[in-house]
């Protein structure tokens, strides 16, 4: 049996258990995307959007999804972390926070705050209960699966994850955490977390996307468990008119588990979506982003970075829709390619017919450090209208010599030298998150794995970074 | 400056000037493809074993192939059955052997279509081979270019006198396995251009060929086979024209530059194929697999192309860096307009060490015209300290026009310096007032404009085909202005 025959053969052991198994729109939806993906198959590089990316490694694995567990593993472990104040604030931003573990909504640890006016946010499964009519209008209309054969698998599959409704003019001041902890069990599981956020007219909210390998929290503890889960998460966004989101993706899963996520988002007139998404974890971790500008003057900006070594392999594939004209994107992808690792990078721009006035700009660069470490670049630009801006570039090279020089000509050594050369790189991206709290959200991990995969001294580096002057050392 | 713009007006005023037919009997084939085809052209050309099998191996390789389908440009399926594979103008015996055997038709449309075949092409300082339909016409100068040695001949004259070189060469950068259209061009191509370059011999002339698609209904398949040795240089230059008929017709070439140590080979082309007309009713599919092989060390390949005619160009004239310290270029202006569909672009295969290249690629769109720059940069494991620059800008005008981008980048050596940059826009309103302003009415003013933005690579071309090049632009641009 090949994979996606046992991805089949697994809904049809898991739908008795999957949630709303009441709703005939939702087992319909379930079992429309079962075909789409039977029909589909899995992709393989003869596909031209999976060229790069081998899913041979996910082949290899024995998968079951995960199944609910009373105590799931880890859950002591995280409640002790929480109850670490000097760490909570460092480590989980927010007052709101969903917490699930391999893929389950774990109640006792997330934190909702069920006062915040004109905001609707609930696990997936609660979901279902307290606002079907909403979820069976929305769902699966912002995500396509046509030609996405994973986010197929995540819409047969779906069993939990969150879901936000922000009503007209809300204004959520704190990021709303929602984190995914994978751990080790006897059997690889697969998690398909789903996450559906619709903004209402004016609405603007912070939502933070943590996917995190548990024995990083606690590297003192000793407990290093192979982990080799697989993530398939779907998140669609539908942005209403003047409505705003900050959207923060925080990828640092175990190196031997995969990530393969999908993010649409539908923005309507003269809204603004950006995106910070940093990849740092997983031995395969792919991620589709795909926009659609549908109104007037609608604005978006993504903002990445993967820092991968080993024999890592991370993906971004971004595709911009320019539906409506006047729209503007911005997109800046940054990464350091060490060791045997692989980065790929596809930023597909589409301006379509009668769309004048939109504007696209696109820029991927890559350092490339390890000797058999390899980038595949390639940003596309479709324009059928004459009033364009567009641009785009990309680039592959390496640390600037005469720079390293200088810093050693200064007394400070070479892998220090080099470290900070890589973290100057870095930072183009992670200072244009404008959030100081969140700025330290993500760079304490960035800077953990910067050290991870550059070496050098990373707590002199913090020394002389204006916003680490805390007491906690990132490792 | 009026002088200019009578000029102008005069080449707008001409639309396609090479739509001509010219009345001449041919010896053709009937249409159809298969092998008994194959024999027969084969036969006619009086060539060795080896071709034959070639022909065969090729023409059996392509009856498993499927039209390729990942290109930015759409058609009807093309009926590989009406098409006629071998069309020759009527001889009296084997062929021309001199300029005054052959049929004044043909030495008129030449003239028509400004080729100096005759004396004046010794003002001129250039070599041609002319290809008429499918078969070569008329080599000018070859005693002079025999003097330094350098053979330059059709390709079924090195298949009869150099049947070593060509069994060597032929198909060793583009295998007729290679794709589609290379594989249809193996299996049937039935002339085309042969140059070889000895050592240490710069290539006294510029060499030049000129292809004309006459009858009704044939495709065109010729091949070019260009070698040059060790410490060698040649510039070459390839023109085309076609005339004007509703039907489609199919051009698939494939040329193949060797190029040993400290060889450099420069390859221009002006591409004027018929494209069609207004409504895109017509016009030459133009599908077209160049490459050269940078054999040795501190060898230099440099693609030049002009592309304005064709209802389809499909062609991406490559490098392959395989020598220490080799270089590609690639300069393309590509302009499509009405229904012109292009996908163009180059691949720079980056194998031994210290290899340069760069590709600086210009896409002008106008009416519904959809041009495609579509490119690959590959940087392979033992490549070390290789360098790319690419820069892609589109032109737009006009607002049902498109322009997409398609680079790829492989790298998979740390010490590779990749940029690649690409920007799209339309002709900015306050250039436009600047001219405006200064008495320019507007179609100079974008007829400026435009050569401004190809300047860059028109200075790549020999003098006679950039004012050539610089004219087709604004035949090619007429009445898109407004």
């Amino acid at each position: 049996m090949n994979l996606c025959e046992r991805f089949i053969q697994d809904y049809h052991q898991s739908k008795m258990f999957l949630p709303g198994l009441s709703l005939p729109w939702l087992t319909a939806e379930r079992e429309n995307a079962l075909e789409s993906l039977c029909t589909q198959g899995l992709p393989d590089i003869r596909d031209e959007n999976w060229k790069y990316t081998k899913i041979k490694q996910l082949e290899q694995k024995d998968y079951c999804s995960a199944k609910r567990l009373d105590t799931p593993p880890g859950v002591e472990l995280l409640a002790d972390l929480l109850s670490n104040k000097a760490l909570d604030k460092r480590l989980f931003p927010g007052e709101h926070r969903l917490v699930f573990i391999n893929g389950h909504y774990i109640e006792d640890l997330s934190s909702v705050n069920l006062n915040q006016e004109g905001m609707v946010l609930h696990s997936f499964a609660q979901a279902l209960q307290d606002h079907e009519e909403l979820l069976s209008s929305t769902l699966g209309s912002i995500a396509g699966y046509e030609e996405q054969p994973f986010a197929a698998l995540n819409t047969s599959m779906m069993s939990d994850g969150v879901f936000l409704l922000a009503q007209q003019n809300t204004r959520v001041n704190t990021p709303i955490h929602c984190l995914f902890i994978s751990t080790a069990t006897e059997q690889a599981v697969v998690s398909y977390p789903r996450l559906l956020l619709v903004l209402e007219d004016n609405a603007v909210i912070t939502l933070v996307e943590h996917y995190l390998d548990i024995t990083r929290l606690a590297r003192n503890t000793g407990q290093t468990l192979a982990n080799g889960n697989l993530t398939n998460s779907v998140t669609e966004i539908r942005l209403g008119p003047h409505a705003r989101m900050n959207h923060y993706k925080l990828q640092y899963d175990s190196f031997d588990s995969s990530h393969i996520s999908a993010m649409y988002v539908e923005q309507q007139r003269a809204s603004a979506f950006t995106s910070h998404s940093y990849s740092l974890g997983a031995a395969l971790a792919r991620h589709d982003i795909q926009i659609r500008l549908d109104g007037r003057q609608a604005e978006c900006i993504l903002n990445g970075a993967y820092l991968v070594g080993g024999r890592q392999h991370v993906d971004y594939h971004t595709q911009i829709d320019h539906v409506a004209p006047g729209c503007s994107s911005q997109q800046i992808y940054k990464g350091v390619i060490q060791g045997r690792a692989r980065a790929v990078f596809n930023g597909k721009v589409i301006i379509h017919p009668q769309t004048q006035q939109s504007a696209a700009k696109q820029l991927n660069k890559n350092l490339l450090l390890g000797k058999k470490a390899e980038v595949d670049s390639k940003p596309e630009l479709q324009i059928y209208a004459d009033d364009v801006k567009c641009s785009h570039g990309a680039t592959v090279g390496q640390l600037d010599e005469l720079a390293l020089f200088y810093l050693q000509s200064r007394g400070i050594c070479k892998k220090d030298a080099e470290s900070w050369l890589v973290f100057g790189f870095v930072s183009e991206v992670l200072n244009r998150i404008d959030n100081p709290d969140m700025r330290e959200f993500v760079l304490l991990p960035v800077l953990a794995h910067l050290n991870q995969l550059v070496g050098g001294d990373v707590k002199r580096l913090q020394e002389i970074m204006p916003a680490q002057k805390g007491t906690i050392s990132c490792q | 400056m009026a002088k200019q713009s009578q000029e102008l007006e005069r080449l707008v005023s001409g639309e396609y000037p090479h739509g001509f037919v010219t009345e001449l009997e041919t010896d053709s084939l009937p249409p159809g493809l298969n092998e008994g085809v194959i024999r027969q052209i084969s036969a006619k050309k009086n060539e060795p074993e080896f071709m034959l099998q070639w022909r065969l191996q090729a023409y059996r390789h392509w009856l498993t192939l499927d039209v390729p389908k990942w290109s930015k440009v759409y058609y009807p399926p093309i009926n590989y059955d009406d098409i006629i594979y071998y069309s020759a103008p009527r001889s009296n015996d084997s062929g021309p052997k001199s300029l005054d055997d052959i049929a004044p038709e043909i030495l008129q449309t030449y003239e028509k279509l400004g080729i100096p075949l005759h004396e004046r092409a010794q003002l001129a300082g250039v070599a041609v081979d002319a290809v008429f339909d499918s078969v070569s016409v008329a080599t000018t100068f070859k005693e002079q270019l025999a003097k330094v040695g350098v053979i330059f001949c059709s390709f079924s004259e090195a298949v009869q006198n150099h049947p070593e070189l060509v069994k060597q060469y032929l198909g060793s950068v583009v295998p007729y396995t290679d794709n589609y259209y290379a594989a249809l061009n193996a299996a049937v191509f039935s002339d085309g251009s042969f140059c070889y370059v000895p050592k240490d011999t710069r290539c006294p002339m510029e060499l030049s060929t000129y292809f004309r698609i006459n009858s009704l209904n044939t495709g065109q398949f010729e091949r070019t086979l260009i070698i040059v040795e060790d410490n060698s240089y040649v510039s070459y230059l390839e023109g085309c024209t076609a005339p004007m008929r509703d039907e489609h017709q199919l051009h698939a070439a494939v040329v193949e530059l060797i190029a040993h140590h400290h060889a450099e080979i420069k390859y221009a082309t002006v591409q004027n194929w018929y494209p069609g007309d207004k409504e895109g009713k017509g016009g030459i599919y133009n599908f077209v697999t160049k490459r050269g092989l940078c054999r040795g060390n501190h060898a230099k390949i440099s693609w030049t192309q002009v592309e304005t005619g064709s209802a389809i160009t499909w062609k991406y004239p490559s490098v392959i860096l395989q020598g220490d310290n080799s270089s590609g270029e690639f300069y393309s202006v590509a302009l499509t307009n009405n229904y012109q569909q292009a996908d163009t672009g180059t691949k720079m295969t980056h194998i031994g060490r210290n290899t340069t290249s760069t590709i600086i690629s210009k896409g002008i769109s106008a009416g519904h015209g959809s041009n495609a720059y579509r490119g690959l940069v590959y940087v392979g494991p033992n490549a070390s300290n290789a360098r790319n620059y690419s820069q892609c800008d589109s032109l737009l005008l006009g607002e049902y026009c498109s322009a997409h981008t398609f680079p790829y980048l492989e790298v998979k050596h740390p010490s590779a310096k990749i940029e690649h940059e690409a920007t799209t826009s339309k002709i900015s309103d306050e250039q436009l007032f600047y001219c405006l302003q200064r008495g320019i009415t507007a179609e100079d003013a974008v007829s400026m404009i435009i050569n401004g933005f190809c300047k860059q690579i028109f200075r790549k071309l020999p003098m006679e085909f950039a004012v050539e090049a610089q004219a087709l632009m604004e035949v090619s641009l007429e009445g898109c202005t407004g």
